[in-house]
């Protein structure tokens, strides 16, 4: 869908393209100079009035999408530098004048998404000291929305903070697409428009899959399950959900708690007299996955550069290190810290909000500071209050099961199972299926691995001719893009184009079809401008 | 109780929950005096000291809301101002909490309103219950303690639905789903779904199940009912799909207009709500709500909150 006027944009193209990437792999020493041209006096000319006192400025996450809306809007980017000092941080230079300007900035995610926040920020903060009228950001894809609530135990929640910091920075509006919830619009007490990717997908949708009103449109998960009528409803076609039963869910992410739960529970709430000397140990496992003191300092350090490589090294080695003290929470607390877990599965799982409750449960019937007597132990090891701050990723160490350690005996015999296998098991589709096909519907898509299941459950099982996904915002990865390129049950996936896409990685994935939001993002842009209402967008291209 | 001690303060919203949390913590309700000029301005009147203590106001959103509001707002200055070292408010309802997002042009977000006029009031803390979405904690600057119904519903259902382990967990829309999957899961049950189809914007054409509910008994699970309109519908879908007995379960029973003749009227065999609105006088109307008492929830929260321990416990499981 590229307008026409984007080949006058080349040029500038050729110097920002691939830069979002290059940002977080520069080394120390090196410093990055990247600039956007005007590169035409013709263009500031061609400008047409309908954007008096506005400046486009992109940051360096998705140019590409920047350009597109600048060609839409048919104005230029204004020319910004971002530089990187050798210690890392970054700087930004406005190459022009933005006082008394609306200064409107284009910055969604990427794979270095904490340097594109940072980034974002910094540009806000420098347009608001350079008098800039107000400043609007467009955030297609909004960073850190998935943690948008508390989950039961102790969670940041992380997209207000991003507002609260893009407010402080000076912000006066931001534009945003697809929020994961649109609560998240009440974080901010500047205003914040939402727009929808719906009526894009709809038009899609009618063009491209035949007899569309025979196919159904179905959510993987229940949490998704609002989304996915709204679609259904406006297209008239049939919904259906699947259901990824408790036991699954279990088994999967919670297995250790769970058994815990009942094995444990007579057990350890009230250790036997046998199991005294372990109550340490137990304790140290079901409060806080903490490690011992001695070991906390180093575990922090290995916690940054989480690789999964790293954890079992680390594992090793401190059961090497100290067989004296074999810690049977340190395995569970390496996985649980580092959570290698891909996006959507936190994301699902936050969208359950009482599948953590179950491990509350668990931690807590086996928590012994309910019992006055071991509660010495809790106030007497430091390690364990700075661990707590730690708390509150479990979810995920149940997955491997625990050998060798002294704790993990209890569990072993329920979790040697592998967990994909589970999943089949237990997926339930709520709805009918078979000889149609689907639209597997879904707001963002990381590790495609749920997908992919349940795309495969929902033609083998359930008998549907074709799955498509429909994603608004794809994050994909190479190994992602393998992945669903190889799986045969996926006709295709739809995306929008709100998150970058490498050029390589997108003309290798052959089942990705990117609709293209820049023409909605840009009349958002033009209409708040003019002071017209957005509210004609949410339900139809205009 | 640790060194400073806890004040328990009641608006007018909801004395009967008050006294009994008031009376699960073993204390006295503090003494406050409300009343109202004669031009409507609500005037308090904390009648102890509040110095350097930790004080709790419970006030719940129902019946005369922007009343009830205003006194919370007004009693947690108060209490600010006469040097109260904490204030926290228990909200069992939360007012304004479905007007949480856009979900039209040019909607007003009145909970993040809401939470903006009680942290300058000067509130440190808020307690409540199943928000209508947990993002709601996000629109506070100070800690929200979300508190959860759901234990003390599994255990009514255990102990009040006989042949509760033949039922179907339904949600009667399709964004209450996680909350009806969830109690489903705990109780081992099956889940079905109702959804609105809409035709045409605001306009209901017929109700669709999604699941099977035929020989069994439905239990419709929702965070909050109102008119009871779309329970009343939606028992009539299930009954349609050939269950044997509707119960619905709500968190806020808010119970306005003309839900008592609709729950007369409707196939319904019960309605169970909880105590954080109150409606005595409805139950003696309507002989088929059923109430569950979550004040000792809400008294082990605020024991918790004031003795500093973790009040997560709470959220699986009933104090």
């Amino acid at each position: 869908m590229d307008s026409p006027s984007e080949k006058s944009y080349r040029e500038s193209q050729t110097a920002i393209s691939g830069l979002g990437r290059r940002v977080g792999q520069l080394d120390a020493g090196q410093t990055e100079n990247a600039e956007y041209q005007a590169s035409h006096p013709d263009q500031i000319l061609q400008r047409t009035f309908n954007m008096r006192n506005a400046l486009l400025f992109a940051g360096t996450s998705h140019p590409d999408l920047a350009k597109k809306i600048a060609a839409h809007l048919n104005m230029p980017l204004s020319p910004v530098t971002v530089r990187r000092y050798p210690n890392q941080e970054l700087t930004v230079n406005f190459g022009c004048s933005v006082r008394s300007q609306s200064v409107y900035i284009v910055q969604s995610g990427s794979d270095t998404i904490n340097d594109h926040v940072m980034e974002l920020m910094i540009m806000v903060r420098a347009a608001r000291a350079a008098s800039a009228s107000s400043v609007i950001v467009i955030m297609p894809y909004y960073s850190y929305s998935k943690q948008c609530k508390k989950k039961k135990h102790r969670g940041a929640i992380a997209a207000k903070l991003v507002a609260d910091m893009l407010m402080v920075a000076g912000v006066n509006h931001v534009i945003t697409l697809d929020l994961h919830a649109k609560q998240i619009s009440g974080f901010f007490t500047v205003p914040l428009d939402n727009l929808f990717s719906k009526p894009i997908f709809v038009n899609w949708i009618k063009r491209n899959i035949p007899n569309y009103q025979d196919a159904v449109v179905v959510s993987k998960n229940i949490g998704g399950a609002k989304r996915v009528t709204v679609i259904a409803d406006d297209l008239q076609m049939r919904f259906a959900l699947i259901f990824t039963e408790s036991k699954h869910v279990k088994a999967m992410k919670k297995g250790v708690s769970i058994v815990a739960l009942h094995q444990l529970g007579d057990e350890n709430t009230s250790p036997t007299q046998s199991q005294k000397d372990e109550v340490y140990l137990n304790y140290d496992n079901s409060q806080n996955n903490s490690p011992p003191l001695n070991d906390f300092s180093s575990f922090t350090i290995s916690n940054c550069i989480s690789e999964e490589l790293k954890v079992e090294e680390k594992k090793d080695q401190v059961l090497n290190d100290s067989p004296g003290f074999i810690n049977p929470s340190l395995d569970i607390v390496d996985s649980a810290e580092l959570d290698l877990r891909p996006m959507d599965e936190i994301m699902n799982e936050s969208d359950d909000d009482l599948e953590p409750s179950v491990v509350i449960e668990s931690h807590q019937s086996r928590d012994p500071s309910y019992e006055p007597h071991k509660s010495i132990h809790f106030s007497t090891s430091p390690s364990q209050k700075l661990a707590s701050l730690h708390h509150g990723k479990s979810i995920s160490f149940s997955v491997e099961p625990s050998s060798g350690l002294k704790h993990a005996s209890h569990f072993d015999s329920k979790h040697s199972k592998p967990p994909v296998k589970n999943k089949e098991v237990f997926t339930t589709l709520i709805g009918d299926v078979s000889g149609r096909a689907v639209l597997l519907v879904d707001d963002l898509i990381d590790s495609p691995k749920s997908f992919l299941s349940v795309a495969e459950h929902l033609v083998k099982e359930c008998g549907a001719t074709r799955v498509y996904i429909c994603v608004s915002h794809g994050l994909f990865t190479e190994a992602a893009a393998r992945d669903i390129d190889a799986c045969k049950y996926i006709t295709n996936i739809i995306t929008t184009n709100s998150y970058p896409i490498s050029q390589k990685l997108r003309s290798s994935f052959k089942k990705l079809v990117q609709v293209d939001v820049s023409h909605l993002l840009a009349e958002a842009i033009r209409r708040n401008h003019n002071g017209e209402s957005i509210s004609a967008l949410f339900e139809k291209i205009v | 109780m640790s060194d400073n001690s806890i004040k328990i303060l009641a608006g007018n919203s909801h004395p009967e929950l008050a006294r009994l949390i008031a009376k699960r913590l073993g204390i006295d309700l503090a003494k406050v005096a409300i009343s109202k000029y004669p031009n409507q301005e609500t005037a308090v009147l904390i009648g102890e000291s509040v110095r350097d203590e930790d004080v709790f106001i419970i006030q719940s959103g129902c019946d005369e809301i922007n009343d009830n509001l205003m006194e919370l707002l007004i009693m947690i200055n108060a209490c600010k101002s006469a040097s109260a070292r904490r204030v926290s408010a228990v909200i069992p309802c939360f007012p304004y909490a479905r007007q949480d997002k856009k979900d039209k042009s040019r909607a007003p977000i009145t909970a993040k309103l809401v939470a903006n006029m009680l942290n300058v009031a000067g509130a440190d803390h808020v307690i409540t219950m199943d928000l209508h979405a947990s993002q709601i904690q996000g629109f506070f600057d100070c800690p929200v303690d979300n508190l959860y119904g759901e234990p003390s519903v599994l255990r009514y259902i255990k102990e009040n639905i006989p042949e509760w382990k033949n039922a179907v967990i339904v949600s009667p829309d399709a964004g209450g789903a996680k909350r009806a999957t969830s109690i489903a899961d705990q109780l081992d049950l099956d889940f079905a779904l109702i959804h609105k189809e809409r035709k045409k914007a605001n306009e209901v054409s017929r109700m669709v199940l999604v699941g099977d509910v035929k020989g069994k008994i439905a239990i419709l699970v929702d965070d909050m009912t109102d008119t009871c309109g779309t329970l009343g519908l939606a028992a009539k879908t299930l009954v349609n799909n050939q269950a044997t007995d509707v119960y619905a379960i709500a968190i806020h029973g808010v119970l306005s207009g003309k839900a008592l003749s609709v729950i007369n009227d409707s196939v319904l065999t019960k309605v169970v709500v909880t105590n954080t609105i109150p409606h005595g006088p409805k139950k003696e109307l309507c002989p088929k709500i059923d109430t569950i008492d979550i004040s000792s929830v809400f008294a082990e929260a605020i024991r918790r909150t004031h003795n500093g321990e973790s009040v997560s416990y709470l959220f699986g499981h009933v104090a």
